[in-house]
Parts: C-alpha cells; structure tokens; sequence
C-alpha cells in the first residue's frame, strides 16, 4: 500500500516537475539571485577590485530598545548595509560605466569632480575658487571672510613670533592648485549667483596680508606659476587634483632650501634620479580613481623618478612639524623623509598625526610640548583649503602655550556645562549626532570645540593682545625637563669627586650611619645639597634650552 | 521599510520568501503575518502597537456588529468601528494641520497661539484605514462575511506588499485569497517580472527624473556642488525660462507617476508571488481623453474607494444633477485633502473636481470631437498643470512656477544639457503613451497578462534578472560620494 501511495506521489511529481522544468529552473534561479548578495558578504567568495576613495563608516549599531524604538537602529543598520553588502564594488563600477559610457557624467549628486575642457578633470570646490566664490562656503560675503582671513594671519604673526624666542620657527607655505596654474581647461563658470557681489580668493588675500605682516611665507603656487611655460614636465595631471607626482619632487627642494634660509642652516640636499614616462598612477590620477569604473580611462602619460638624500655628515636634521592638507602625501611618499629630519609628523588637516607608519589623534598629544620640541613647523595648504583658517591649529596652539590645562579644562567643563543644561540644545546636538553616526559626548566635545574656536579671545583673554605674555605651565615645565637634566649631570659629577676622595667618604659614611640612611642614598643628597648650593650661590647657572639656539648659526652639527 | 532599499531587496524580501516557501502551506499566513509586523515595526516601531491594537478592536466590533440583530446596536458598532480607524487617520494625518490653520485664525484675530508637540505621520495610515473601512462596510453590508479568524484580518489589514502606499484593497476583493490562493510557477515567475517592472519604473526612471526636479523645487542647499540647489526657491522658480519651468513640471508629472506606479506594480508583483491577485492601480493615465477618464485609470482603487463608500453614499447621481455636481466635487476635494495634509493638496484635489464638473457639462463633448490625439494631449497638459499644486506647498510659489512656463521665453536644452534626464524623460514619455497604438497594448497585455513559453520565461526572466541586479547597482552607486582621502 505504502509502496503504491509513494509510486503516486512520485509519479505526480515527476510529472509535475517535467512539465514546469524550465520554470522550476528559473524560480530556483531567482532565490539564488536575491541570494547571492547575502552568500557573497558571508563567504567572499569572489574578490573584487576595492573602490577607490573614502568615505565616512558608518558602525554596525548594537541593538538596544531604546535605538530600536526611536528608529535610529533601523536607520544605522540601512546605513551599515549600504556600505557592506556583498558585490558592492562591481555594482557601482556597473552602474557608474555605464553613466559614464552613456553620459559622461558620475553618479547624481555625488559632487565630487567636475568635467572641464579636454577631458580634463577637477574638484568642483577648485572650479569654484578660481571664479572666487568658493569663499561662499565659509561666509555670508566677502566682508565677513576678508575679516575671518586677517584675523587668522594676525593668529599666525602671534605663534610665530610667541615661538620664535623657543627656537621655533613657524612659516606658511602656499601650495599650489590645479585651478590657478591650469585655468585654460576649466569648465565655465555655471554658478552666477554671485556675479553681482565683491568676490574675495583666500590666496590671493593671504598672500598680500602674509606680506604686509611680516609672517613667513613661501609662495610655491606662484613658482608654480612662473615655471609653468618653461617646466618641460606636466605641473599638474589631467585627471589629478593634486601637483604632479614629479612636481612635488622640486617643491620639497625648494622647500628645505627656504627652511635652511629661515633657519641659517645647512640641510642635506634631495638628489631627483633620472626620470621615465609611465601611465598615470598614485596621485596623478587621484581624481579618475573616484570615478570607479570598469574600464579604465584612456590616460595620458607621467614622468617618475626616484628620490634619494644627499649624505652630508656636517648637515642638520631638524623637527619637522607638517600641519596641512593632502598635498604633503605626494612629498612624504616619495621622499625618505627620516634622513632629512630628525622627526617630521604630519598632523592632517590638524586632526590626525601621521608619523612612522603611526598615526594618533592631535588631541593626545600634549600640544604645547609638540610646539616646543619643533625646530620647524609649516602651515601647508593649497589654496582651496585656505578658508580653513588652518583647521583651528593657530587656536588650539595659541591657548595651549599660553593657559594651563587646568585653565583650558575649566573653561570647556563650564561650557559643557551650559549646553547640556539647555534642553533644546541637547535635543538638536542629539539630532546631530545621530545624523553623523557620533556618540552624544563627542557631539557634546565637539559643540564645546566649535564655541571655543568660534570666539577664542573670549573664552581666554589673553589671545587678545597683539603678543600673548602669558605664558602655559607647561611651558616652563618643558624647559625644566632640561633644568633637571642639568642638576642631574651635576650632581653625578659631584658624587664622581667624592668617590675619588677618601676623607669626603667616610664623612658620607658616617652621615648615612647618623640618619638611618643607605650609604647610596647619603652619597646622593650630599651631592644634590652642593648642587643646589652652587646654584643659590651663582657658581653654577642652568643654560638655557641648548637645543634652542642651534639654528641660529649655520652648520651646527646636532639638534 | 521601502521595497527600492538594500534592506528589503537583499535581506528582507530573500529571507522572506525562502521562509514562505519552505513552510507548509496552512502555515503560510502565519509567516505574511509575521514578516508584515516586522515590516511595519522596522519603519514606525512607535505605532505598531497602535496599528495592531486598533486592528484587533475593529476585528471584534465587526464580529460583535454581525451577532447582534438590534439595528441600532449593529449601526452603532458599524459607526464605531468606522471612527476608530478614520478617527486615528484624522489625528495623525490632520493634527498639525489643524492646529496649523488654528493658530493662523488666532493670530489674525489677536490671539495667543496655541502650543501643541509636532505628530509624526504614522506610515501607510492613509491606505491601510481605508482597508478597514472597506472591510466593516462590505461586512456590515452583507457583501462578505465576518473573518473567522483574527490573524487573517490582522494579515489582510498589515499585508507588507500593500501596507505602505496601496493598492487599496476591498476586502470583498481579498477574502477568499487569504483563507486559500494558490500560487503556480507561473504566478511566480510573472510576480518576480512585475515587481522587477516597478523596481525599474522607481529607481531608473522616477528617482533620476526627480533629482532633477528636487533640484530645483527643493529645499535650498548650501553646497556649490550643484548650482541649482544653492538659491532660494524663489529665485530659482523666478530665474527659470519657459522651457526649464516647463521640462521641470513635465519632470514631476512622470516622476509621480512612474513613483507610485512603479510602487503598485511592485505591491502586485509581490502579491502574485505568494497567489494573491491585487487588483490593478494604474491604467496608462496619461493616454486618457479627459480629466474623468484620467481618474478611471489613475490610482483606480482609491477612486473605486471614493465611488463605493463616498460618492454613492452622498447620493451619487441620484439626487438630481446640481446634486451630483457637489457630490463630484466634495469628493475630489476630499481626495485631494486624503493625499496630504496641506492646502495645496485640497487646491489640487479641488481643481480637478471642477473639471469632472466641467467633463460633465460640456468638456467631454469638446474633447470627443477634437479626435483622439488632441484630446490626449490637452488633458495631458491640463493634468500636468495640475501637478504643480500637487508638488508645491506655496500657493504663490506654484502660481509663480505656472507663470513662468506661459512666459513664453523658450531657451534652447537648459539644465546645463543634462543628457540623462532628457533621455530619461524620453524614455518615461514613451512608457507613458505607447499603449496609444495597437503595438503597445497588445506589448502591454503580453506582458502583464499572458501567460509565456517555456522559451519566453526564459527571455523575460534573463531581461528581469539583469534589470533587478541593475536597479541595485543603481541605487547604490547613486549614493557612493567617496573623497580622495578623508577631510576634515
């Protein structure tokens, strides 16, 4: 019986199978294509060519009942899943081919380059600045940035003259962009909106107040500028947004070179190798990478070189500080920069540190110190950055040299304090953090941060006068790191002369012997007590920081 | 949760379906019951409560409303469970609204306003009320018994392919496909082509259109990114020639349709999947001859809705025809008030009562005798003038739009040449109006309709296949913004 109701059924299934074969196929088919996103993320199977460009994770959100009540867990999670879901990166080089096939243009409302004349490629915010309205994005009219870019040069003249009696020279280096020195392929300008208002161009303003205040400056986009029709090499690529990767190898010549000029001393030289035609690759074609397509651009052609340094046993290896946008990476990758500097960290855009294949954030380290310990420290953004204003550094450098942390942490604390007592201002900073995947407390610092840098003066009087006196603890406690390392030198001395007198020990002996103390430790405080006593006396003096004065003269040998 | 997100077409809709299939076929319910709660939850998880609960309370007055033999009671229940979901339509959809145009009438009267906390719109609340309605009504008419079980009517009010924006379905409709549908291999493969059809008509059509369109009528944007996002709304609307404000308003006439469209057809395309058969929303609108004809083929179940429990309850054509005249335009009045909670809704909603009105009267005569392609045309322009009220909140901001495109200064391809949006408003225009001929609407019936060989699965499902894996590179590369490096 059994076998006659399973013969049936198989029978029937067969039948049905043979006659909706095809259809079987293709339903299984379709459960295997909605499938296969979720089985590719899970096993990655198939490796696919990563997209180039960054973008901002966003966390996978921990599921609470709160953040699934609100709705935030659901919105986290479809963010999260934008980001990571299996064959994302052949998707959108799909779709984005076939955009660019079709229209030469990238995705709507991604904004991230531009389309000039000649198939030449450029940041929207470049386009912008050469028709001088970029400054839009920063202030309500050019009145309002003119007077935001003179207080920050005024900022810049405090730090470099409040650095320069600690041996810290500070200077601006003006980097060149691709809109000032390669205008003839920019695209028309399509935003007339302003057309009727005074227009103001960072760089051009700076340049002339940077000038009139006496701050130190390198204009390397100027160079740039009168190099451009005799320089037999490309200053700048197509389908790049940054200087040429060949060009960057004379600016960081000609920057060491203004660095031995400010400093009066001598520094090892950078020998540029013979150079060879290669298609375009790491930041030559920066900006064609985050098109992310299938095939690749038809691309022109770019010169390389190898860059070495110049063995000089008698030259000065001096700290390099680097606070600047992405232009310094064509220069830091390319150069060994350890057998020019003794250290040269790289705060990006004075956020995070880079610094032998290390990075950290600028708000762990203790900034005054960072200030103190530099020979050198270099302003270095392109023009498009400028309206920046530095991104704070001059700020947070100004208050951390002239208020304790003490003094800074109150005033943040009482800060703090205000916003989270204000209810409605909690409600919008909660919007925000949310809206930006941040936690509430870094929402809350950075709404602190933001009030601070908005009105410094305010908040810390001090950074009113046009040359700040007063002056942080820490740097006095900078400086008598090595006021201790002079006692400590002195006093190993004294113990050496007492050692080898033989009276002068047994005096030691006995006092140890006297006040319960190790014969070490008698020795010690003895020698200490001369110490002290020469310096009361006038016998002895603490020199001031040697390092300090060292770039003063030329060919010191160490720093 | 939208049908055109990752979350719902690489996570929630395979999921769902392995789990449908895979369980037995009694137990099936269970399973649509479940995924719609989730469904609901992950989109407005503060009102699922309230949705279930309303839900379970008409579940029982209906029963209660068919026991009882007193009329009066039977008509009280019937009332009651007509006010509770209508009642929660009103607050959630009509609070600000009201509290709105309160204060307006205060202030102008030298009064105080009055404070109240902003009510967040509960999603999909417009259509699944009306579903509720229906079901009471039918029931209380005798059209359909009571369901017998809860979780079918909690199934039938929560369906996750209809949940959020329609088809509106009667429940005289559904019934029995809920208690028992079949589903072959056929339904399913076609299910799997409709919803594709309507992913396609959402992703590459409406929203690239409507980039454009928000472009310009959306919120100002301060980024130099895009020029048109950065003034105020005024002055882009002023500074538009006549061929822009017209290709923006062409723009939005098939970014709605396509939109909504496109949504239906993915609601119906899921509900075939699983052996229900929804009825149809759209209806080639914009190749009608007139305004009436236009709502017989727009959003066909809200205007059967409207013709079953509110035009014919007023009386309809009963009632002599100044009657009827008033009854047609409360109506569309109160259809233009049911899509949204603004003035400009019921504007819209108003002028195209008057011109059913106007139909009636002697328009549809003249639109007979003018032949057929003029006729299309003329209510094309007519619906799309009418679209603007539906886009734009500002009263004097639409009238400026209008305006602007009867100025009569025509440039030549504004938009910076966007070939995209024109190639796509080709495209759209061709969807739009191909059933005109013969050709397309045997292609439409062919594919809509008919049931296909062995070899023409195999066709349509390869096209399918292509556009859905398309339509999610597309939706995902649409929103990929990477920077060089990080900036700060």
């Amino acid at each position: 019986m059994m076998r006659i109701v399973f013969r049936i059924f198989a029978d029937s299934m067969n039948h049905f199978i043979m006659k909706n074969l095809v259809k079987v196929i293709l339903f299984t088919l379709t459960g295997l294509l909605l499938f296969a996103s979720m089985f590719q993320k899970a096993t990655h199977v198939w490796d696919f060519k990563k997209l180039n460009g960054v973008e901002v994770p966003i966390p996978q959100p921990s599921l609470t009942f709160q953040n699934c009540r609100d709705g935030s867990f659901q919105e986290r999670t479809e963010g999260y899943l934008k980001q990571n879901f299996g064959f994302r990166e052949p998707l959108v080089r799909l779709y984005n081919q076939y955009l660019w096939d079709c229209y030469q243009k990238t995705p709507v409302g991604a904004g991230i380059l531009t389309f000039g004349k000649d198939g030449w490629l450029y940041e929207p915010w470049v386009v912008a600045d050469y028709y001088q309205i970029q400054f839009r994005n920063y202030a309500y009219d050019s009145a309002q940035m003119a007077s935001m870019l003179t207080e920050e040069a005024h900022r810049v003249l405090q730090l470099q003259q409040l650095l320069e009696p600690y041996g810290t020279r500070l200077f601006v280096c003006q980097v060149p962009a691709k809109d000032l020195i390669c205008p003839e392929h920019l695209p028309e300008n399509q935003d007339k909106r302003f057309d009727d208002e005074p227009k103001i161009s960072a760089r051009f303003f700076n340049e002339e107040k940077y000038t009139q205040l006496g701050v130190n400056h390198l204009n390397l986009e100027q160079w740039f500028l009168q190099m451009k029709d005799t320089a037999d090499f490309p200053l700048f690529p197509k389908t790049g947004t940054h200087w040429s990767y060949y060009a960057s190898l004379f600016a960081a010549d000609t920057l060491i070179r203004y660095m031995e000029h400010l400093g009066d001393i001598n520094m090892k030289n950078i020998v540029i190798g013979p150079r060879t035609l290669d298609k375009a690759h790491n930041s030559d074609d920066d900006l064609e990478s985050l098109l992310n397509l299938i095939r690749p651009l038809p691309n022109s052609q770019y010169y390389y070189a190898d860059a070495s340094i110049e063995e000089d046993t008698a030259a000065v290896m001096p700290k390099l500080i680097t606070v600047g946008d992405s232009f310094w990476w064509s220069i830091s990758n390319q150069i060994p920069m350890n057998s020019i500097f003794s250290s040269s960290p790289y705060w990006y855009y004075n956020s995070t540190i880079y610094f032998d294949d290390n990075y950290s954030s600028v708000n762990e380290v203790n900034l005054a110190e960072q200030l103190l310990s530099a020979d050198f420290i270099m302003l270095f953004y392109s023009a498009t950055q400028q309206y920046k204003l530095n991104n704070d550094f001059t700020k947070d450098a100004l208050i951390a040299l002239c208020y304790d942390p003490e003094e800074i942490a109150s005033v943040r604390t009482t800060l703090e304090q205000i916003i989270r007592s204000d209810s409605s201002w909690m409600e919008k900073l909660k919007d925000k953090a949310a809206s930006q995947y941040k936690t509430l407390d870094e929402t809350v610092n950075n709404e602190v941060k933001w009030l601070i840098n908005n009105n410094p003066g305010k908040y810390f009087p001090a950074l009113n006068d046009s040359l700040p006196t007063k002056r942080s603890r820490c740097v006095d406690a900078y400086f008598n790191i090595d006021s201790l390392t002079f006692i400590e030198q002195e006093v190993e001395k004294v113990i050496q002369q007492i050692k080898g007198d033989e009276k002068q020990m047994q005096d030691i002996n006995q006092k140890a012997l006297k006040y319960g103390k190790t014969f070490e430790q008698a020795l010690y405080d003895d020698a200490l007590w001369v110490v002290n006593y020469k310096l009361e006396q006038g016998i002895l003096q603490i020199p001031s920081r040697s390092r300090k004065n060292s770039c003063h003269g030329k060919n010191q040998s160490k720093i | 949760m939208v049908f055109s997100s990752n979350i719902f077409l690489l996570y929630f809709m395979p999921a769902f379906f392995l789990v449908y299939f895979l369980t037995p076929r009694k137990a099936r319910n269970y399973v649509l019951l479940l995924a719609s709660l989730i469904f609901y939850a992950w989109g407005a998880p503060e009102f699922i409560i309230q949705l279930v609960a309303s839900t379970v309370a008409n579940f029982f007055l209906v029963r209660w409303m068919c026991k009882t033999d007193k009329k009066g009671l039977k008509k009280l229940l019937c009332a009651l469970s007509i006010i509770i979901p209508l009642g929660l339509l009103i607050f959630y959809k009509y609070g600000n609204f009201t509290m709105e145009n309160l204060n307006a009438i205060l202030g102008l009267t030298g009064h105080a306003p009055l404070t109240w906390k902003r009510i967040m719109l509960p999603i999909g609340i417009s259509f699944f009320s009306f579903q509720s309605v229906t079901y009471t009504l039918d029931t209380y008419r005798g059209v359909n018994k009571p369901m017998e079980k809860l979780t079918d009517f909690v199934l039938y009010i929560t369906m996750f392919p209809q949940l959020i924006a329609g088809p509106i379905i009667r429940y005289c409709d559904v019934a029995d496909q809920i208690r028992n549908r079949e589903s072959t291999m056929d339904d399913r493969l076609h299910g799997f082509y409709r919803f594709v059809i309507g992913l396609c008509k959402k992703i590459l059509i409406a929203d690239v259109i409507g980039a454009q369109v928000d472009a310009v009528l959306g919120p100002a944007n301060f980024s130099l990114l895009e020029a048109w996002q950065v003034s105020d709304i005024f002055t882009r609307v002023a500074e538009l020639d006549s061929t822009s404000a017209w290709i923006v308003s062409l723009a939005y006439t098939f970014q709605i349709y396509f939109d909504f469209a496109g949504y239906s057809d993915m609601a119906i395309g899921l509900g075939r999947i699983m052996g229900f058969k929804f009825p149809e929303n759209f209806d080639n609108p914009y190749t009608s001859r007139s305004i009436t004809e236009f709502w017989r083929r727009w959003h066909q179940t809200l205007g059967a809705f409207i013709m079953n429990y509110l035009y014919i309850p007023l009386g309809g054509n009963r009632r002599g025809k100044g009657r009827m005249y008033f009854n047609l335009w409360v109506c569309f009045l109160l259809s233009g008030l049911w899509h949204g909670a603004s003035w400009n809704f019921v504007i819209w909603g108003a002028l195209h009562g008057l011109f059913i009105c106007a139909d009636k009267l002697f328009l549809g005569n003249v639109m007979k005798k003018i032949g057929k392609l003029p006729s299309v045309i003329l209510t094309f322009l007519l619906v799309n003038i009418i679209w603007v009220f539906f886009r734009i909140e500002d009263f004097s901001l639409a009238w400026l739009l209008i305006k602007r495109m009867f100025a009569f200064d025509f440039a030549l391809l504004p938009f910076s040449g966007n070939v995209q949006l024109y190639v796509t408003m080709i495209v759209a225009a061709f969807f739009s109006f191909f059933t005109l001929t013969k050709l397309g609407q045997n292609v439409q019936e062919k594919v809509y309709f008919s049931s296909f060989t062995n070899g023409q699965h195999i066709f349509v499902w390869l096209v399918a296949a292509f556009a859905l894996v398309f339509c999610v590179a597309a939706l995902n590369a649409s929103d990929f913004s990477p920077f060089i490096y990080f900036r700060f």
